[in-house]
């Protein structure tokens, strides 16, 4: 019996674990959406490669912005372009070296989770090109001068769906003489999950000086389960509007506000058509960066050991529809409070959740 | 194997008197102090759970020096447990405590975590009784979730959608039970590679049919079931929590609780219900009775596929109203684990369940806890951790029919 059971614990434990990598492996190659092949001659066309974090091709967030970015690259500069999605954090590694091997002109890896990754895969292939979404080259461990960060200044899109927030839950706590609460649920505490939730919160007391805020983390990206708990969780303390800034895991937030009848605010991309109850989105222009970043290497103008910062003013970060049950008049504060953003008359919109 | 009414209560009442039922007494002892400590009581004085826990430490050192080790140790643990516990909570302020613990949320919380496992784990059961190990569970959850949902969706109905989904988690089982029964593959094996198969499959059909939006948004769901009279429970704050606990949980976790009634009654207590156990037990002799082995195996491995799906579908229509590639996250192993730790026994498994789905609840609710924030990741360890004391201190050794993962051969 023994045995048993630990040939059962075994396979359990491959399943979720290691042996993920070689089914990730064979599944991306298998579903990888369809792109255009490279020519054989090793001709002028860029081959430019894209590995997702675990979160997946359709998280409706930021690995799928950095998708719409390459397909962009493939039809408006004619690149060939690869996907490779990782099931497990194991996969983060032999994806990034299997494009590096394969010589691509170009590897993206999509997320901070994978920043130890593509620091250990860009300082064996010093001569590839890697760009990394969401993290500074130079945070890596040994800063490879082959990678270019792709960051955003996600605290000023976090603002703006902030102070819509802060705006809504003053009148609603005027009219009924209810406790304002809001809450946000994060997927990790990362810098680019913090810097969203620290604007927001920031938004918010700018516009409700008196407002209450709860956070959370789900500790997971991917399981939607866990992040709607934390919600209702939250909802259950009072909270009227969540924020999701948990990629995939957070679609359970969205769904938490629809079933408790309370708004819901998207990230990363423009989530409104999840339903009526998504309040608005933050955004942050992943595809913008990915398309620009191919366009430089096209260009000749990629340059390695440096950040590029996309932020409100360079249009790299912003907020979404907002929904049409909002009063005009809250629109026009909303613009007004981006372009004094833009312009730089807000400043110093906090980077961490104090 | 079949005893005798009298010897049964005889047996029972040996089990729980003398030192383990002093050790049990130690381990709810120290279940105690820690819960003085929290809301709704919310005691205050350090000294009092720590006398509690000290209390408990002792009857298990006394059980363990009579001879009940296991639960004499699971005693001890408690009790330290308890005391550490309720000295943390008499630190904290009182309103982060009524933030981490809402009894009422809580109770729903652990309910909804523990039905999935429950339909997986009583799928198990079926399937292991017979004699069939079935690993694949996980992959007949996933199988479940993604065809609910698109089920749901091709017939706008969410009965359709339960339906469509058990069906695809009874085919993959047959999958199993076919490589496993017919051809006498290895079952551990045949059940990873339908795990590989679901995670596969799934995956390929998301992406070509709901390609990057993902489910429509419109998915009719499994609806929940609101009891209106909770609310008017005396006394007052009885029945409050009563609603805010029970008043509007979805409909699948009350019938994950029927299942668990239904499932024992089969199991144990029907012809039925024997065969299975006898062809898990002992084929041979159930073979020459007259009883189909192999007749048996199918339809008890086919039948946990579907209950196991049941599991998949909760989670896509039940809860979170959409699907997602590999949503099931190792809720089938879970499963399987509290299969195993409530010894092959539906209110075993449920308790197992519930044990997780406490812990599951639970654990994201401590960084409520001031300064904890940052100990996000080390809290979800919880659910592992509180179950190895419980398999370790109270369980002991769990013993599995006799003939399960062996393939038989007629003669």
């Amino acid at each position: 019996m023994t045995t048993r059971l630990c040939g059962a614990l075994a396979c359990a434990l491959l399943l979720v674990g290691a042996a993920g990598c070689g089914g990730g492996g064979k599944k991306s190659a298998g579903i990888t959406p369809p792109v255009s092949t490279t020519t054989g001659g090793g001709g002028t066309q860029l081959k430019v490669g894209l590995v997702t974090d675990v979160g997946g091709l359709n998280d409706r967030s930021f690995n799928h912005l950095a998708y719409l970015g390459l397909q962009r690259a493939q039809s408006r500069l004619g690149v060939s372009g690869r996907v490779l999605e990782s099931r497990q954090p194991s996969d983060y590694i032999p994806n990034l070296s299997s494009l590096a091997r394969q010589h691509y002109d170009l590897i993206v890896a999509v997320g901070a989770l994978m920043a130890d990754a593509t620091d250990a895969v860009a300082t064996e292939f010093p001569k590839t090109r890697f760009a990394i979404v969401d993290f500074s080259q130079a945070a890596l461990k040994h800063s490879p001068k082959n990678v270019h960060g792709l960051v955003f200044k996600e605290q000023e899109a976090g603002y703006l769906v902030g102070y819509l927030a802060g705006l809504l839950e003053k009148d609603k706590a005027a009219e009924a003489g209810k406790a304002n609460t809001i809450g946000s649920v994060g997927g990790q505490k990362l810098p680019p999950v913090d810097h969203y939730i620290a604007g927001y919160q920031a938004g918010a007391k700018a516009a409700d000086p008196g407002i209450t805020l709860v956070n959370g983390y789900s500790q997971d990206f991917v399981d939607p389960a866990k992040c709607k708990e934390l919600a209702l969780a939250q909802i259950g303390q009072g909270s009227d509007i969540e924020f999701q800034v948990a990629g995939g895991c957070g679609l359970g937030v969205l769904d938490a506000a629809r079933t408790k009848g309370v708004w819901g605010i998207g990230v990363d991309a423009d989530q409104s058509y999840l339903g009526p109850h998504v309040l608005t989105s933050a955004l942050k222009k992943v595809d913008l960066a990915v398309f620009r970043t191919i366009r430089q290497v096209k260009a000749g103008t990629f340059r390695g050991g440096a950040d590029t910062l996309f932020d409100l003013k360079g249009d790299g970060v912003g907020i979404g529809r907002i929904s049409p049950k909002v009063p005009a008049a809250y629109r026009a504060k909303v613009l007004q409070v981006a372009k004094d953003i833009a312009s730089g008359k807000i400043a110093n919109i906090p980077e961490t959740v104090g | 194997m079949i005893a005798p009414a009298e010897t049964l209560v005889q047996l029972r009442r040996s089990r729980w008197a003398g030192p383990r039922g002093v050790a049990v007494f130690g381990i709810a002892l120290g279940i105690v102090a820690f819960w003085l400590a929290l809301p709704p009581v919310t005691e205050r004085r350090v000294v009092v759970p720590v006398v509690i826990g000290a209390a408990a430490i002792l009857l298990g050192l006394w059980a363990a020096y009579r001879g009940e080790l296991r639960p004499g140790w699971g005693a001890v643990a408690a009790g330290i447990l308890g005391i550490v516990g309720g000295i943390f909570a008499t630190r904290a302020a009182v309103p982060h405590l009524d933030a981490v613990i809402t009894w009422s949320a809580l109770t729903a919380a652990t309910l909804r975590f523990a039905t999935p496992l429950t339909f997986a784990a009583i799928g198990g059961m079926f399937s292991e009784r017979s004699g069939v190990v079935n690993i694949g569970l996980e992959g007949m959850m996933l199988m479940g979730a993604f065809f609910g949902a698109w089920g749901a969706d091709r017939t706008s109905s969410w009965v359709g959608g339960l339906v469509i989904g058990a069906a695809a988690g009874a085919a993959l089982a047959f999958v199993h039970a076919f490589f496993s029964i017919q051809l006498r593959a290895d079952q551990i094996v045949s059940g990873t590679a339908v795990n590989f198969l679901a995670l596969g499959i799934t995956g390929y059909l998301f992406q070509d049919i709901y390609g990057n939006n993902g489910t429509p948004d419109n998915l009719p769901g499994v609806p929940d079931v609101h009891f209106g009279f909770l609310s008017h429970v005396p006394p007052q704050g009885l029945g409050t929590f009563l609603d805010d606990a029970f008043g509007g949980l979805n409909l699948m976790v009350w019938l994950s609780l029927a299942l668990l009634v239904v499932s024992y009654v089969v199991m144990f207590k029907t012809p039925i219900g024997l065969r299975i156990r006898s062809v898990g037990e002992h084929p041979r002799a159930a073979d020459t009775v007259g009883i189909s082995v192999y007749g048996v195996r199918y339809a008890a491995v086919t039948t946990s596929g579907a209950l196991a799906a049941l599991g998949g579908v909760f989670l896509s229509l039940g809860f979170v109203h959409s699907f997602s590639e590999n949503m099931t996250a190792g809720r089938g192993f879970i499963a399987l684990a509290a299969l195993i730790f409530g010894r092959w026994r539906p209110f075993g498994a449920f308790g197992a369940a519930l044990l997780f789905g406490f812990a599951s609840a639970f654990a994201p609710r401590l960084e409520n806890v001031e300064g904890w924030a940052n100990y996000g990741t080390l809290f979800q360890a919880l659910p592992y951790v509180l179950t190895l004391i419980a398999v370790a201190g109270v369980i002991g050794r769990s013993i599995p029919p006799a003939a399960v993962g062996r393939p038989y051969v007629k003669q």
